[in-house]
């Protein structure tokens, strides 16, 4: 018996050995860094809440959604999480409300084809989803544009925004 | 092989710059070199991580070689190397947030990084710890070479700009199959033919 545990220790001793110290290591990197992380994604989202809700100048947590607050400090709107499955992976979307209409949309995180998919990041095609009102799909090719070569990555954002559109229903 | 045949410190940091350049002459860890050389910029940060990873690995590696068993010592180098990339992933993340989500899941991939693995196998498991980091330093600096010359070529002809400054013309009309992976296919196979013509032409020479 001892010689057994001696010749599991002589052959995976080092192995125990660096797996531990590693193991160790890493529970201390993870703690100590990621707040920091969560704070970077939190930060993240709220710079983007004034390009989301007209007239917001700053932004909070609250709950799930965040509110969108103007320069007096009062509520002006709301900005939300949504997302769907792109052609290279989940897409993460912010969507910005006042009231029952989407004001903004903004992509949070994508994996997209770049020079094709990528160009669901765009600024300007981004803008023609504003006007949209809860209750009413947005079509695509009708109310917003699809881009050329990249239908999946379009089509994929336009779902997303449809299932928050109608939450009861979801996207066709 | 007696550790007194294997090259000395500086040949191993001299090799791995242009002799054994770990991409354009071994060939290895050609995924983040086509994937991630779409820009200058998050070719640099690449290559950095990869330097840190490769510097770490190699050294723990060679402080530990006196006790590798030869069966286990690819889990062993691989369960080193995973834990530096975590490292370096997770630092990334906390404080160049922007660079970590443009290399998205790139950074976690190093682990599978063969040049990594291969001089961990093929030096720091041989060799001190001097020998061992200073074939991690030139190895890396080889593979930042390779990555920026292909990302330098693939961001100024796709995009029309290096590190994100304006080079070109404004009339310049951005070729975007660059930036898209067959343009890193291109530069890659392109660069390869050019330093193959500068080697045959060199020994040419000194034939002659």
């Amino acid at each position: 018996m001892k010689s057994l545990i001696l010749h599991v220790w002589h052959q995976s001793g080092l192995l125990l050995a660096t797996g531990f110290f590693f193991g160790l290591t890493l529970g201390v990197a993870q703690v100590w860094l990621e707040p920091r992380i969560q704070a970077n994604r939190l930060s993240e989202t709220l710079d983007r809440i004034p390009d989301l809700v007209p007239g917001a100048v700053s932004g909070r947590a609250s709950g799930r959604e965040f509110e969108a607050l103007d320069a007096e400090g009062l509520v002006c709107g709301t900005v939300t999480r949504a997302g769907g499955g792109g052609f290279g992976g989940p897409i993460e979307l912010l969507l910005g409300w006042k009231g029952q209409e989407l004001t903004g949309v903004y992509i949070l995180a994508q994996n997209e084809t770049p020079g094709l998919g990528t160009r669901i990041t765009d600024p300007d095609w981004l803008k023609s989803f504003a006007g949209c009102q809860r209750g009413t799909a947005c079509v695509l090719n009708e109310d917003v544009d699809g881009w050329t070569g990249a239908t999946i990555s379009s089509k994929a954002v336009v779902d997303a925004v449809n299932t928050a559109l109608i939450p009861e229903v979801g996207h066709e | 092989m007696s550790e007194s045949s294997l090259p000395t410190p500086g040949e191993r940091f001299v090799n791995g710059v242009l002799p054994e350049n770990p991409v354009f002459r071994q060939l290895l860890g050609l995924c983040p070199v086509l994937a991630v050389t779409a820009t200058l910029a998050s070719a640099l940060t690449m290559s950095f991580a990869v330097a840190v990873v490769l510097l770490g690995a190699n050294v723990v590696v060679s402080l530990i070689r006196g006790w590798l068993r030869p069966h286990l010592r690819i889990v062993v180098f691989t369960l080193t190397i995973a834990g530096f990339v975590t490292l370096v992933d997770k630092t990334m993340a906390a404080f160049l947030y922007p660079m970590s989500k443009e290399l998205g899941p790139y950074l976690p991939l190093i682990i599978v990084n063969c040049i990594i693995i291969c001089r961990c196998e093929v030096c720091a498991s041989k060799q001190g710890v001097g020998a061992a980091a200073a074939d991690a330093l030139g190895q890396s600096l080889g593979f930042t070479l390779a990555l920026c010359a292909i990302a330098s070529v693939r961001e100024l002809l796709g995009a029309g700009t290096l590190l994100g400054f304006q080079v070109m013309p404004a009339a310049w009309p951005e070729w975007v199959v660059m930036i898209l992976p067959p343009g890193a296919f291109f530069t890659f196979g392109l660069l390869m033919a050019l330093l193959s013509v500068i080697q045959l032409h060199r020994e040419h020479r000194r034939v002659v």
